[in-house]
């Protein structure tokens, strides 16, 4: 199903006496996700009409391997001055972006990633030992 | 629960899978959507998974121990970090209040009118001691030009003297009635000959016998 949204994704302004967070919408299609970063009333769904657009996030890297992300910083600190929570995937962001102290998690993913980079190396190491002393046997066992 | 003849329509096959029938059981032994495969939340866990148990992670004690750590130092960080950013919200909000805006322009036109006016009166001695130069100036133009005028009226005077003069002694040879017929006379005894040729190089020729005829006549 197309979901039309019937209003501007930039925001319509429209405030509430709810709280608010910022966080990311999704305005992608099928395989290719593309993220706004908005302020919304907390408890709305992500395709209702948000408050206002404060940036936008594109997670497919470029041909260039970057992934873009795009934040208005101005914007950012008045919400953050009336009280705005700020979602985790955001708050990781901002963190990256040198806006908040950087995530417990992406130190978490760092480390993860990491250990898994080791492994595989070390993997790779036995595998080609391992290979190196069969072959070696086979030379053995024809006498060549 | 109604049941339907079994239909192997798209129609039937694509409204299904959207879970408007529901209730309708259709018998069609190979029916299978591929495109939505999930499902609905409305719906109990499936028959297959209704007593899957599903694995806990299990973080390591270290790790566990780390992220704590870590988690503990950043919501402290981000506490003061809102406190900050409310703090100076807060404080825009009071500079952009209407009592204290309208203040601050009355302080900013105090000011300004303050330099203009410091400006102004170093215009005004400039502007006054330009103007008395200026008159100053214009006067001793005016007398230059008085001056000037006056030589140039004595000049024209002596030079209208002298010509009053010329003619006066000039005045002396003029034909008057009184001596018009003596002139005439003068006149018819000297003829003078005024029918002169010239050529190319510039010499004249008189011809005498043409005088003397005229003479003659």
């Amino acid at each position: 199903m197309p979901r039309l949204p019937l209003h501007p994704s930039s925001g319509t302004g429209i405030l509430s006496r709810f709280s608010k967070t910022i966080r990311l919408v999704r305005y992608g299609c099928a395989n290719r996700p593309f993220y706004h970063i908005v302020v919304m009333t907390t408890k709305i769904g992500q395709h209702k009409p948000p408050i206002e657009q404060l940036g936008s996030y594109d997670p497919l890297p470029n041909k260039y391997n970057e992934k873009l992300i795009a934040f208005n910083f101005e914007r950012i600190q008045y919400w953050l001055g009336q009280n705005a929570l700020v979602s985790k995937p955001v708050a990781i962001m901002l963190g990256l972006c040198g806006y908040f102290p950087i995530h417990p998690r992406t130190y978490m993913k760092a480390w993860r990633n990491r250990r898994r980079a080791a492994a595989k190396a070390e993997t790779n190491k036995n595998l080609e030992s391992e290979a190196k002393s069969k072959a070696d046997a086979m030379f053995q066992r024809f006498d060549i | 629960m109604i049941r339907l003849p079994v239909q192997f329509s798209v129609n039937l096959l694509t409204v299904r899978n959207l879970n408007a029938y529901d209730h309708v059981i259709s018998n069609g032994s190979n029916i299978q959507c591929v495109r939505w495969k999930r499902k609905p939340i409305w719906l109990p866990p499936v028959k297959s998974k209704l007593f899957r148990v599903p694995k806990r992670k299990v973080i390591p004690t270290e790790e566990s121990i780390e992220l704590k750590r870590l988690h503990n130092n950043y919501r402290t960080y981000m506490k003061s970090l809102m406190t900050y950013f409310i703090e100076t919200g807060k404080e825009r909000e009071r500079c952009f209040d209407k009592l204290v805006v309208e203040k601050n322009a009355q302080k900013d036109f105090e000011i300004c009118s303050q330099i203009n006016d410091e400006w102004n009166k170093k215009v005004a001695t400039m502007r006054e001691k330009r103007l008395i130069q200026e008159r100053e100036d214009r006067q001793k133009e005016i007398l230059e030009k008085v001056q000037a005028k006056k030589e140039r009226d004595s000049k024209i005077l002596e030079k209208i003297d002298e010509e009053i003069r010329k003619a006066k002694e000039e005045a002396k040879t003029f034909i008057t009635p009184e001596n018009i017929d003596k002139a005439i006379v003068n006149a018819l005894e000297n003829i003078t000959e005024h029918n002169v040729a010239i050529d190319l190089k510039g010499n004249f020729y008189k011809t005498e016998s043409k005088v003397e005829s005229s003479n003659k006549l």
